[in-house]
C-alpha cells in the first residue's frame, strides 16, 4: 500500500466537497419547497393573519379555511415541538419579512412547559435568521459549530425531510384525519403537569412576542386550544393559570380547553383532528379573536 | 465514556497519538492507565470492583497453574467461579430474586419484609466477570498457563475497547497478543477505520433513528394499531441489532488499528436459515462461552437425546438471565431454547438436507430464513417489553385484525427514515456476502475514498447525535 494517509485526507475533502456541494443543492431545495417556514424564511410569505404555537396550533388552526372566510391572506407558522422561546423567534422573524401582518393568533401551550424539547429541527433554516442562529449558539453550541462544519448536517431534520414533500404544494392543508381511540383516553394523565402558575422562561418568550408586536402595531389573540376532557386533569388549575398569564403580562388570554368536548374532533388527547380543526377555527372566528376585517 | 460522544473521538485520537509512540512495558502500561480512564468516565468508583475482580482471578490462575493437587486445584477454581457469581449475584440479581421471592411468598400467604436494596449496575460487570473466570477455568483445564504479569492480566481485563459492552474474549486468543508488541500497520488501520465508520453508521444512522418510534410504541402499546406496532417490532430487530453490532464493529475497527484481533461478534444473523446458525451468527462471543462453559460441562448432546434437550434449554434461560435481572429475559431465553429444541426435533423428521438437490435448497432457504426471522421477532418482543404484561398486550394487538389499522401510523418521518435505513444495511450485508470488502478497502485507494467519504457524509446527513447510550451498557 503505498502513501495510505494520501487516500485518507483525500477521503475527508471528497467528504467536504459532496458535503458542501450537495448541501448547498438541498438548502436551495429547501427553501423552494412551499412548507411553512420555507415560504416564510424564502421572504414569499405574504398574508394579514400569522398563527403561530406548537403542534397544537399545527393541529388547530385551519389557515385556507380562516382566509376564504375573511377574505384575506391567513398563514399557519405553527410546527411541532417549538417551544415559547422558539416561536418568539420565529414571530419576531416574520413581523420583519411579512409585510402586512394585521393580526397575530398565539397558542400559548408552547409557553406553559417548564422543561420543554429542545428540538433541534430548526437548524435547518438557521442561515436565514439571525435570531435562530443566536438561539442556537447559546443552547446548544455544538450544534451551532457542527452546522458551520457540515451543511448536511445542518439539512438532518424531519424539519427538512417533510418540507420535500411539498415541493409542489402547500402544507397548510395538512391535519390529523384519525380519532382519539378508548385506550388513549383510558390512559392516565398522572399528577397534574401544569402548575397554575405560568414558568418564567415561557411568561419572558411570551412578554418579548407581545412588545415586538406592540412597537409592530400588530394585535396579538392568545388562545388556549381545546385539549381532550380526560387530559384536563393534567392542569391543577387552568382557570388560575389563564388568570396568572393575564396578571403578569396585562393581556387577554381566551381559554378554549375545555370547549370542546366529543370524541369525533379529536385525534389524541392533545390535538385536534380535521373535524376538529374546522370546529375550532369557526370558533375563533364566531368569538371574534380572527375578526371579518382584519 | 460513549463510543458516539465527542469526548470519546477526542480520548481515542490522543490515546493512538501516545500509543504508537511507546515501547514495551510503557506501551502495556499506558494502555491499561487509559483503559481504567474509559471505565472511570462513568463512575471511578466502579474502578474498585474491576480492581477486585482482576486482582482476585490472578491470584487464583497462578495458584491453580502453580498447584499439581487435584483437590486443590478443584478448590480454588470453584472458589473463583463462586466469588465472581457472588459479585455478578450481589449487583445484578440480588433485588430480581428478592422481589420474586417476596411476590412468591405474599401468593402463598407468607407475605416478607421489604428486603430489596438501591445497588448500582455496574456497568459492563456481565461482560468483565465472564471474561475473567473463563480465565480460572481455562487455567483449571490447563488449556492456557497462567499469565505471570499482573500488568498484562489487567490489560486484559480491562482493554478498553470491549470492555463494557464485550465482544467477550478469550484469554487463550487475547492473552498472547499482549505478549507481542503491536505495531502500526497501515492495512490495519485503514480496515480499522471502516469497521469503525460501519459501526457508526449502524449505531447513529440505524439504531439511533429508530429509537423515538420504538420508544413510543412499547411505552403505550395500547394506544397502537397491531400495524403501528408490528413496524415498532421490526425496527426493535434492526435498531438492537445496529446498536449491539455497531458497538461491536466500532470496538473491533479501534483494537484494530491498535494492532489487536478481538474477534467478530455478528455475522449477518438475519440472514441464518436455523436457529442454530443464528446462534453461530448472533452475539458470538456470548453464545461461544455459554457453549464451552455451559452447555458442553453439562454434558452437551453426548448424554441423549432428553438430557441434550434439557441442556440447551438450561443454557438458553441462563443465557436469557444473563442480560438482565427480569422475567423477560428469562422468557426470551426460553423461547429461544425452545426454538433449538424443536429445531433439534424437527431435524429428525426430515426436510432439505446437504444431500438434497441445490436447487430445492436454494428454493426454501428464504422461507426459513423469513421463519426464522419471524420467530426471533416474537422472542425480541419480550427481550424489550419492561413486563411480561406489555410484551403479551403486544402480541394480543399484532394478532387481532379488529384493531391492526386502529391510530394510524406515528411518526411516519421515523418510519420513512427506519425503512430507509433497514434498506441500506440489508443490501450492504448482502454485498459483503459476495465480495471480500475489507480486502478492497486495502487494496483499492478509490474504492477507500468512495466508501469512507460515502460514510462520513451519510453519517453527517441521516445520524442521529441526541447521544443515545448503547443498550448492551445496562446488561
Amino acid at each position: 500500500m503505498r502513501k495510505p494517509w494520501i487516500s485518507l485526507l483525500l477521503s475527508i475533502l471528497v467528504a467536504l466537497a459532496v458535503d458542501r456541494t450537495l448541501g448547498y443543492f438541498l438548502g436551495h431545495l429547501l427553501l423552494e419547497s412551499h412548507s411553512r417556514l420555507s415560504e416564510l424564511y424564502s421572504g414569499r410569505l405574504k398574508s394579514e393573519v400569522l398563527l403561530f404555537g406548537n403542534s397544537r396550533a399545527l393541529q388547530g388552526f385551519d389557515a385556507p379555511l380562516v382566509a376564504r372566510t375573511i377574505g384575506a391572506g391567513c398563514f399557519n407558522l405553527g410546527y411541532n415541538g417549538l417551544t415559547g422561546e422558539q416561536v418568539e423567534i420565529l414571530a419576531k422573524d416574520a413581523l420583519e419579512q411579512v409585510p402586512g401582518v394585521r393580526l397575530m393568533v398565539v397558542e400559548v401551550s408552547c409557553f406553559l412547559e417548564r422543561a420543554p424539547l429542545e428540538t433541534s429541527d430548526l437548524k435547518s433554516y438557521s442561515p436565514y435568521s439571525r435570531r435562530l442562529q443566536q438561539y442556537m449558539y447559546l443552547h446548544s453550541p455544538h450544534r451551532f459549530w457542527a452546522c458551520k462544519l457540515s451543511w448536511l448536517y445542518r439539512l438532518n431534520s424531519e424539519i427538512f425531510f417533510r418540507s420535500l414533500a411539498y415541493l409542489t404544494h402547500s402544507d397548510q392543508s395538512h391535519g390529523m384525519a384519525q380519532t382519539i381511540t378508548p385506550e388513549v383516553k383510558s390512559m392516565p394523565v398522572g399528577k397534574p403537569l401544569y402548575p397554575s402558575e405560568i414558568g418564567e422562561g415561557g411568561c419572558d418568550a411570551l412578554r418579548h412576542l407581545l412588545d415586538v408586536a406592540e412597537k409592530n402595531h400588530v394585535p396579538v389573540q392568545l388562545v388556549l386550544a381545546p385539549y381532550h376532557p380526560t387530559f384536563l386533569p393534567a392542569f391543577a388549575d387552568i382557570s388560575g393559570l389563564m388568570s396568572d398569564i393575564e396578571r403578569k403580562l396585562g393581556h387577554k388570554v381566551t381559554n378554549y380547553a375545555g370547549r370542546l368536548s366529543e370524541d369525533g374532533v379529536f385525534a389524541d388527547r392533545l390535538h385536534l383532528n380535521l373535524n376538529g380543526k374546522d370546529r375550532f377555527t369557526r370558533l375563533l372566528i364566531s368569538d371574534g379573536i380572527i375578526p371579518l376585517k382584519p | 465514556m460513549l463510543f458516539n460522544s465527542l469526548p470519546f473521538l477526542v480520548f481515542i485520537s490522543a490515546f493512538l497519538s501516545v500509543f504508537f509512540l511507546l515501547r514495551g512495558v510503557g506501551k502495556l502500561g499506558f494502555l491499561l492507565l487509559s483503559s481504567y480512564l474509559f471505565y472511570a468516565w462513568w463512575d471511578w468508583r466502579l474502578l474498585g470492583l474491576l480492581w477486585l475482580t482482576t486482582f482476585l482471578d490472578y491470584s487464583l490462575g497462578l495458584a491453580i497453574d502453580d498447584t499439581h493437587s487435584p483437590t486443590i486445584r478443584n478448590r480454588l477454581v470453584t472458589g473463583s467461579v463462586a466469588v465472581n457469581l457472588l459479585i455478578l449475584g450481589i449487583f445484578k440479581y440480588y433485588n430480581f430474586f428478592i422481589d420474586s421471592l417476596t411476590e412468591l411468598m405474599a401468593v402463598i400467604g407468607c407475605p416478607m419484609g421489604h428486603h430489596s436494596m438501591r445497588i448500582v449496575l455496574p456497568i459492563g460487570i456481565s461482560f468483565y466477570t465472564f471474561m475473567s473466570m473463563s480465565y480460572t477455568i481455562d487455567v483449571y483445564r490447563r488449556r492456557i498457563r497462567a499469565e505471570r504479569s499482573l500488568l498484562r492480566f489487567a490489560t486484559f481485563v480491562a482493554f478498553f475497547p470491549h470492555l463494557v459492552a464485550g465482544p467477550i474474549l478469550r484469554p487463550e486468543h487475547f492473552l498472547p497478543q499482549l505478549h507481542r508488541e503491536p505495531r502500526f500497520q497501515w492495512d490495519q488501520a485503514i480496515t480499522g477505520i471502516g469497521w469503525m465508520l460501519m459501526g457508526y453508521l449502524k449505531k447513529v444512522v440505524m439504531a439511533d433513528s429508530m429509537s423515538p418510534y420504538i420508544d413510543r410504541i412499547f411505552e403505550s402499546p395500547r394506544a397502537h394499531g397491531g400495524a403501528a406496532i408490528l413496524i415498532g417490532l421490526l425496527f426493535y430487530a434492526f435498531q438492537i441489532y445496529g446498536d449491539f453490532s455497531g458497538y461491536s464493529d466500532i470496538a473491533y475497527g479501534v483494537a484494530r488499528i491498535m494492532g489487536f484481533d478481538i474477534g467478530r461478534n455478528f455475522r449477518s444473523p438475519y440472514f441464518s436459515a436455523s436457529f442454530s446458525e443464528f446462534w453461530q451468527r448472533w452475539h458470538i462471543s456470548l453464545s461461544g462461552w455459554l457453549r464451552d462453559y455451559l452447555y458442553i460441562p453439562l454434558g452437551g448432546n453426548r448424554r441423549g437425546t432428553m438430557r441434550t434437550y434439557a441442556n440447551l434449554m438450561t443454557t438458553m434461560l441462563l443465557g436469557g438471565l444473563w442480560h438482565g435481572a427480569n422475567w423477560t429475559f428469562v422468557i426470551w431465553g426460553f423461547l429461544h431454547g425452545f426454538y433449538l429444541v424443536i429445531q433439534r426435533l424437527m431435524s429428525g423428521l426430515g426436510g432439505p438436507s446437504s444431500n438434497s438437490p441445490v436447487i430445492l435448497r436454494k428454493w426454501i432457504q428464504p422461507f426459513q430464513v423469513s421463519l426464522v426471522f419471524v420467530l426471533v421477532l416474537v422472542a425480541w418482543t419480550f427481550f424489550r417489553s419492561p413486563n411480561l404484561t406489555t410484551a403479551l398486550i403486544i402480541l394480543q394487538r399484532v394478532c387481532n385484525p379488529g384493531t391492526f389499522l386502529a391510530g394510524g401510523i406515528p411518526f411516519l418521518y421515523f418510519v420513512v427514515k427506519g425503512f430507509i435505513c433497514i434498506g441500506f444495511l440489508v443490501s450492504g450485508e448482502f454485498a459483503a456476502t459476495r465480495f471480500d470488502l475489507e480486502r478492497t478497502l486495502v487494496k483499492s485507494p478509490t474504492f477507500r475514498v468512495v466508501m469512507f467519504s460515502s460514510a462520513l457524509c451519510i453519517i453527517a446527513f441521516l445520524g442521529s447525535f441526541e447521544g443515545g447510550q448503547f443498550i448492551y451498557f445496562q446488561f
